[in-house]
């Protein structure tokens, strides 16, 4: 017990309470905003709690915009490539880290260097590819283009060097095909790392604006994002409905990274992320 | 496997040339196939193409019309994009061509990064909504086409057009658009604030010298409140500030600059004094705050004034004592990409003319606050003295840098002047550096 | 020798064909558009298309005479160099502290995750909402202390300090996450080795966490640096650039030239292209010198 009290422990809960608070508090304001009138959020002086509740906001979100294909789209475009991304990054990644091939540190040096670009430069010839595809407003032509990422090499890479080296050394010697190894070794010890990788390459598409908004045409293939950003106007702003949006939008993110938590953090820790 | 990888990158970049090449010589780029239009081929309808190409979607009997797909890009997202949905949703319902419009909204930034690239690939939807601050790129690259011919059709009475705003959709003899919404900026304040500080509510400042009067009298620091609005990222109140003396941008061909002129100057001065009398920072939040008692603005902000139960009074922005009042007017107008098929064009109109129906005009300014510019619809609001004085400067504003598009000009000139005054520079010196720079961008 | 056929050899074959449908991806939607970018960076092409002129390296003389383009570059080297620093310090320290599997540590680092799931547009409105002068909570807190409210993000000297903190308060939960990962790969038996030998926490943070967690410190201060040079979401939705251009940095001002009138994508995709030279120089300098440091460690 007295542990607990040793001044670096109270030092170390003081300041994780600090930062706590300053991340809570922006999301209180964001939470009781969704539930007030538009006079209670733009006043002065403001006030953290609503003087009426209301769900006004929410009821215009789901009047407004097409909230269930919207969901649709985004958890098809979303989900997909997380999935494709983390299995084809996983098989570059351990290729990058455990394959010996010629070119192999150019190769990823490469691929490194794709992520210095911003994604507004490419987006028009990408757009013009994809339209000598024929690829534009499909699902195939959202989730391709998405399906390989460069972080998730990188990621993957660092993970599998992680990994000791000699448990592929024994099954190469008990001369199992490479690919044999990774489907029945490799892959199975980096779920933690794929979950993770799942979890962040998902946050990342489900909350991406431009990209869906340039390759699709029409609203039926529209992604939760997008709806976001219908009630920003010029000139107009509708803060209550907007919010709600937001907490929608990032409503089924947290619930699946509550389920995730225990393949999470603690899962990497069984062979860490060692370069 | 190394090979396979070449073989692999060469083969697709064959079939990338080869697509290019085989889309028609007179490629406009390495990547831009401008195939003929697809006419709407994304969409699922049938399309009406036998009907189409034998009697034309144009024929006025009763005919046994082919269902037709027309796709619509705009950027009215938030209320305003609430009705205009209704009013396209009505139209589909009920016209009897058989027409049903697929409307697809973005915000105005992302529209205009696409569109241009969609038009380029021969993807472009049939027909827009472009408003005069976008339009100078499009019209420089011959996007759109001319449509001068609506107000020929049978059943459109131009007539019932304010001739001020149709020619406002001309650029030379190119009439590029045909008028879906009129909007200028009006002089707002706050009854209750006015009545606060002892000033009369129901009578606004006659002249822009009593807007500057009150500005002080109604600016009370310690309830962050403030009598004036002069933001530093928006062009609209420096240039109404500058109407109200007189000056302005540049002369009316565009030619030469007159950012220095004298009238700016005393403009400019006038603003600097404003900017003690306003926030320093503020977006579309600061308007309906109800701590501004007066600020000049659009007509979109009325609908956020009422839901803030602000109460408010609109009338046009006053000039100085013995000026003649100025106004910028900004129309949005219907214009056709020059990649959509003749008969879809014909079918376009069809809309166009439901839009500009006493009808739907009305309906417009009543659900979206922005005046009325069909002659019939005006009448309809005489007795709303609100809605009538939206309209009133319509009949005297004019484009602000209609050839040169105001935005551009704005943010080389007008921002970094602003900036550099309220950081307590020179006014003049300002002013004549900026005045070289727009005669730069003039001169190229 | 066999070495002249080492490419074909069965070894080769197998890592070329496990890179393939990743390589594949990237080649056709990533690394084509960028040579696209590249060639029209020799253009000047505008965002219509129209049939470009080739005027060669005139964009890039352009851009060493725009003042705009070397305040960009000032103000996001100056972003670079506070923010990276100050996330990867503040995840690194926090993850120490808060690696072990008890309630408080778990709870914490959830909360600390949940702004890495919000978009980007929804934090742009919570924040713009929260920092204006005229409704917001901030000037309202910062005028009970000093009288009057201040404009936050219209204020040169503190715009670009508010981007910062809310770049950092947006992205820490990530690198957090990581390095917790990291710092519980490492054998706790090296920790209790070290204690019975006396060691303090300080020493032991400094002796055997940082020195085994070097190859993830790599990773995160490589990823981190990539993306805070090509900051633009942060800025976009608050500042767009001001107040006086404080606040712009290069891919703002890329977006800016490229996508607003005159929507010169020649001239924009010319600074790209700069501006992926000074990150790849940087970029590679980090990774030689952080590999180097883990090979003398191992």
């Amino acid at each position: 017990m007295k542990k607990y009290f040793k001044p670096y422990n109270i030092i170390r809960v003081l300041v994780c309470l600090i930062v706590l608070f300053l991340i809570v508090f922006p999301f209180l304001w964001l939470i009781l905003s969704t539930f007030k009138m538009q006079k209670d959020i733009i006043k002065w002086p403001p006030t953290l709690w609503p003087k009426r509740w209301t769900i006004q906001n929410y009821i215009k979100v789901w009047d407004r915009i097409p909230l269930a294909s919207y969901i649709k789209n985004t958890v098809i475009f979303a989900g997909a490539v997380s999935v494709c991304s983390a299995l084809v990054d996983s098989l570059a990644g351990y290729a990058f880290a455990r394959l010996q091939f010629k070119g192999r540190e150019v190769i990823f040096n490469i691929v490194l260097l794709t992520m210095l670009i911003p994604f507004q430069i490419v987006m028009i010839p990408l757009y013009l590819e994809l339209h000598n595809f024929g690829m534009l407003n499909t699902y195939l032509g959202l989730i391709i283009p998405r399906a390989a990422s460069a972080y998730g090499m990188f990621f993957m890479r660092s993970f599998y060097m992680g990994l000791p080296k000699s448990l592929e050394e024994a099954a190469r010697i008990d001369g199992m095909s490479e690919f044999g190894i990774f489907t029945k070794i490799m892959f199975p010890l980096c779920k933690p790392a794929f979950v993770t990788f799942f979890i962040f390459c998902l946050t990342s598409n489900w909350n991406d604006l431009i990209y869906p908004l340039m390759m699709t045409n029409s609203t039926k293939m529209r992604t939760l994002s997008a709806g976001l950003a219908m009630f920003v106007g010029e000139g107009v702003r509708e803060t209550g409905p907007a919010l709600a949006g937001a907490l929608i939008s990032i409503a089924p993110l947290l619930i699946l990274y509550c389920f995730a938590q225990e393949l999470f953090v603690e899962g990497i820790a069984v062979s860490g992320m060692k370069e | 496997m190394k090979k396979w990888k070449k073989f692999a990158a060469l083969g697709l970049a064959g079939i990338m040339v080869f697509s290019l090449s085989a889309c028609g010589g007179g490629s406009d780029t390495q990547e831009a196939a401008p195939a003929p239009a697809p006419a709407a081929d994304e969409t699922d309808a049938a399309d009406g193409a036998p009907a189409e190409e034998t009697d034309g979607g144009s024929a006025q009997e009763a005919k046994e019309y082919e269902p037709v797909t027309l796709t619509f890009w705009n950027g009215f997202t938030s209320t305003d994009g609430e009705v205009l949905q209704q009013i396209v949703d009505d139209f589909n319902a009920s016209n009897e061509w058989n027409i049903t419009i697929e409307m697809d909204v973005m915000p105005w930034d992302t529209f205009n990064e696409k569109l241009p690239a969609a038009i380029a690939a021969g993807d472009a939807p049939d027909f827009v909504l472009c408003s005069s601050g976008y339009y100078v790129p499009y019209v420089e690259a011959g996007s759109f086409v001319d449509v001068s011919e609506f107000y020929d059709l049978p059943g459109v009475d131009k007539n019932d057009f304010d001739p001020n705003v149709v020619d406002l959709l001309y650029y030379d003899d190119l009439c590029v658009g045909i008028p879906m919404q009129m909007v200028s900026h009006y002089f707002y304040w706050d009854k209750d604030l006015y009545a606060e500080a002892g000033l009369d509510p129901e009578s606004p400042p006659e002249t822009w010298e009593q807007v500057i009067e009150y500005a002080q009298i109604l600016t009370d620091k310690s309830k962050n409140q403030y009598g004036f609005l002069v933001p530093a990222n928006n062009n609209v109140t420096a240039q109404y500030a500058m109407y109200a003396h007189g000056g302005g941008y540049m002369n009316e061909e565009e030619t030469q600059a007159l950012f220095n002129s004298e009238a700016n100057l005393a403009a400019f001065e006038d603003l600097r004094t404003l900017y003690d009398y306003s926030p320093k920072d503020s977006d579309d939040n600061t308007y309906i705050s109800g701590q501004l008692a007066q600020f000049i603005n659009g007509p979109w902000i009325i609908n956020g004034l009422r839901e803030n139960e602000i109460n408010f009074g609109v009338a046009a922005v006053p000039p100085c004592e013995g000026n003649d009042p100025g106004a910028a007017v900004i129309p949005v107008g219907f214009s056709i990409p020059k990649t959509t098929s003749e008969e879809h064009k014909e079918l376009v109109y069809k809309f166009v003319q439901y839009w500009n129906t006493e009808e739907i005009c009305t309906r417009w300014t009543k659900e979206c606050g922005t005046p009325a510019y069909l002659i019939s619809a005006q009448k309809n609001f005489a007795d709303d003295p609100l809605t009538s004085a939206l309209s009133e400067p319509l009949a005297y504003g004019h484009i602000e840098c209609k050839i040169h598009g105001v935005n551009p000009i704005a943010s080389e000139t007008l921002y970094p002047a602003l900036g550099e005054i309220f950081a307590d520079a020179d006014i003049k010196e300002t002013l004549d550096k900026y005045n070289d720079v727009m005669q730069g961008i003039l001169d190229k | 020798m066999k070495k002249g056929l080492a490419k074909w050899t069965g070894k080769d074959r197998v890592g070329y064909l496990f890179i393939f449908p990743g390589m594949l991806i990237l080649f056709v939607f990533t690394i084509i558009p960028l040579v696209v970018s590249f060639i029209i960076s020799l253009t000047n092409l505008d965002i219509f298309l129209a049939w470009p002129n080739m005027v060669g390296l005139e964009n890039f003389k352009r851009t060493m005479a725009d003042e705009r383009v070397l305040n960009a570059f000032k103000n996001t080297f100056y972003y670079v160099v506070l923010s990276v620093p100050i996330q990867l310090v503040a995840a690194l320290v926090l993850a120490y502290w808060l690696y072990k599997p008890t309630v408080f540590n778990k709870l914490c680092r959830s909360v600390f995750y949940v702004p890495v799931l919000c978009s980007f547009t929804a934090i742009g409105i919570l924040f713009n909402l929260m920092l204006n002068s005229t409704v917001g909570y901030i000037p309202f807190l910062i005028s009970k202390v000093s009288g009057e409210p201040v404009a936050l993000l219209a204020e040169e000297k503190y715009a670009m300090a508010v981007i910062i903190f809310i770049s950092i308060w947006k992205a820490f939960g990530k690198t957090l996450i990581i390095l917790v990962a990291g710092i519980n790969d490492i054998p706790g038996t090296y920790f209790d080795a070290s204690e019975v030998d006396g060691a303090t926490k300080l020493q032991q943070f400094f002796h055997i966490t940082v020195p085994n967690l070097l190859p993830t410190i790599n990773f995160t201060l490589l990823t981190t640096l990539i993306g805070a040079f090509q900051v633009f979401d942060a800025v976009y939705v608050t500042t767009g650039g001001g107040p006086r251009y404080t606040t712009e940095t290069m891919v703002q001002y890329i977006y800016l030239r490229g996508f607003s009138a005159p929507y010169e994508l020649g001239y924009a995709s010319a600074m790209c292209i700069e501006l992926f030279f000074v990150i790849a120089v940087i970029v590679l300098f980090f990774k030689g010198y952080m590999e180097r440091r883990i090979q003398n460690n191992m």
